[in-house]
């Protein structure tokens, strides 16, 4: 027997309400008990555990933070190189370097494809 | 909602297909990839632990979980692990709306919600590698930004054609429900010559951008451990890897198993509405056999660099899954 529901929102609730019980249950079970059963005894005093970062090398806060924006952009510029010129240059938007517009775009899309053309 | 709806509800989510099943699921899929990469570079993978070393990755994955929890200073503390357990959590919700579950929740334009809850466990990768300052993973998360703007609208397309042909073909009318689509997922292929021709071109655009998502090579450059030493996950360790990997190995359960329900039949022979158990069974099998091809194809493969990867994508996977859509859009009736 399935559960058919009149409408998508209902079952957009359900889901994510099953998907915040099964992920809360995975936090609590998983990371927090186990945690608290296994590795309670474990907890280090030592500074190591602060400077791990670049593997134990010295480090100031600004060295190891790179710039994930440019590397993107750089990935895409080297990619598709002659969109990358229309679109920026001929037309004057920078959306192609914008990841965030891309995934909001690619939403958009999804609805009106589905809702418009079903 | 009477007792027993919400009971069901809670045994479907925790035990079957839900949270149990998938972590039995992990566990021999793990274990097949180890043997067939063991076999395939001359050596014999697991075999210690448990029968045939079946119990090996199970090990593995509670050493992970009752290590210490390190974090380095300038890290987010609980913030990743809540997300990456929502990540999990999306994964396991999205179960529920497939035939895999022996009472599925579904609802007319539900495919929607399969798309949300698969772009969630992305995201929540991505924040993973957004949550620690590190050279290594900020190239990791650079190069995951520009996978997913590259295998998403791939992915997306491509699995938005069975159904939406399975939608507009009359006697089927799976009114854009990924549950509805996957029982009869079959007729798209026979129903006319351009349905077949929609449907093969969006099964190979599909493969492409499933493999695209999943990270096998040769589009496994966001983690790269030979260059960027695992990327997104350089800086985890102890349980905040075990939730990380436990996203990646699920998707790897889901996604191909949504790829088989949509392009290779679901069920097909068996009528999963009147032989729940046999039907599951066959897309059990259909998902192995898949599986074996996918980890033979990630062993074998060399690795592409990011733009390499990015070019391929958009130019075999995203080109072709749009001109399987436009076919199912307007040819197929």
């Amino acid at each position: 027997m399935a559960y058919t529901l009149n409408d998508p929102y209902t079952l957009t609730l359900v889901i994510t309400g099953a998907m915040f019980l099964a992920g809360l249950t995975v936090y609590g079970v998983f990371y927090h008990l186990l945690q608290r059963i296994f590795a309670s005894g474990l907890k280090s005093k030592s500074r190591l555990k602060e400077e791990i970062v670049m593997c134990g090398h010295e480090y100031e806060y600004d060295e190891i933070s790179a710039p994930i924006s440019r590397i993107f952009i750089d990935i895409m510029k080297r990619s598709l190189p002659k969109l990358h010129y229309e679109v920026e240059e001929r037309i004057g938007t920078r959306i192609l370097n914008d990841w965030f517009t891309w995934m909001l775009v690619l939403l958009v899309i999804i609805i009106l494809l589905i809702v418009f053309i079903g | 909602m009477d007792i027993y709806a919400i009971i069901d509800f809670l045994v479907q989510l925790f035990i079957y297909p839900g949270l149990l099943f998938i972590i039995i699921m992990i566990i021999i899929t793990q274990w097949l990839y180890r043997k067939i990469g063991g076999r395939i570079q001359y050596r014999r993978g697991p075999t210690h632990v448990g029968p045939m070393g079946l119990l090996q990755p199970f090990a593995d994955f509670m050493k992970l979980l009752i290590k210490e929890d390190v974090v380095s200073k300038y890290s987010m503390k609980s913030l990743p692990v809540i997300i990456a357990s929502l990540g999990v959590g999306s994964l396991i919700a999205l179960t529920l709306m497939t035939p895999l579950a022996y009472n599925p929740y579904s609802s007319p334009y539900d495919i929607i919600v399969f798309f949300y809850l698969a772009l969630w466990s992305s995201l929540a990768i991505m924040l993973l590698a957004l949550a620690t300052p590190n050279p290594y993973t900020s190239l990791g998360a650079g190069r995951y930004m520009a996978l997913l703007v590259s295998a998403e609208p791939a992915f997306i397309a491509s699995f938005l054609v069975p159904v939406i042909a399975a939608s507009r073909i009359g006697s089927v009318n799976a009114n854009y429900s990924l549950y509805l689509t996957s029982i009869k997922s079959w007729i798209p292929w026979t129903y006319s010559p351009l349905s077949f021709i929609s449907m093969l071109i969006a099964a190979i655009a599909g493969f492409i951008a499933m493999m695209g998502v999943l990270e096998i090579k040769p589009f496994d450059f966001p983690e790269a451990e030979g260059e960027i030493y695992w990327g997104v996950f350089t800086e985890y360790g102890g349980p905040r890897l075990a939730l990380g990997f436990m996203i990646l190995f699920i998707e790897r359960i889901l996604i191909p198993i949504i790829y088989v329900l949509l392009f290779l039949g679901g069920p097909w022979p068996i009528d999963i509405t009147k032989d729940v158990a046999g039907g599951i069974i066959v897309i059990l099998l259909k998902y192995f056999i898949l599986f074996i091809f996918l980890s033979i194809i990630d062993n074998v493969m060399p690795r592409y660099r990011p733009d390499q990867a990015v070019r391929f994508l958009w130019k075999y996977g995203v080109s072709l899954a749009t001109l399987a859509l436009i076919i199912a859009i307007f040819l197929v009736y």
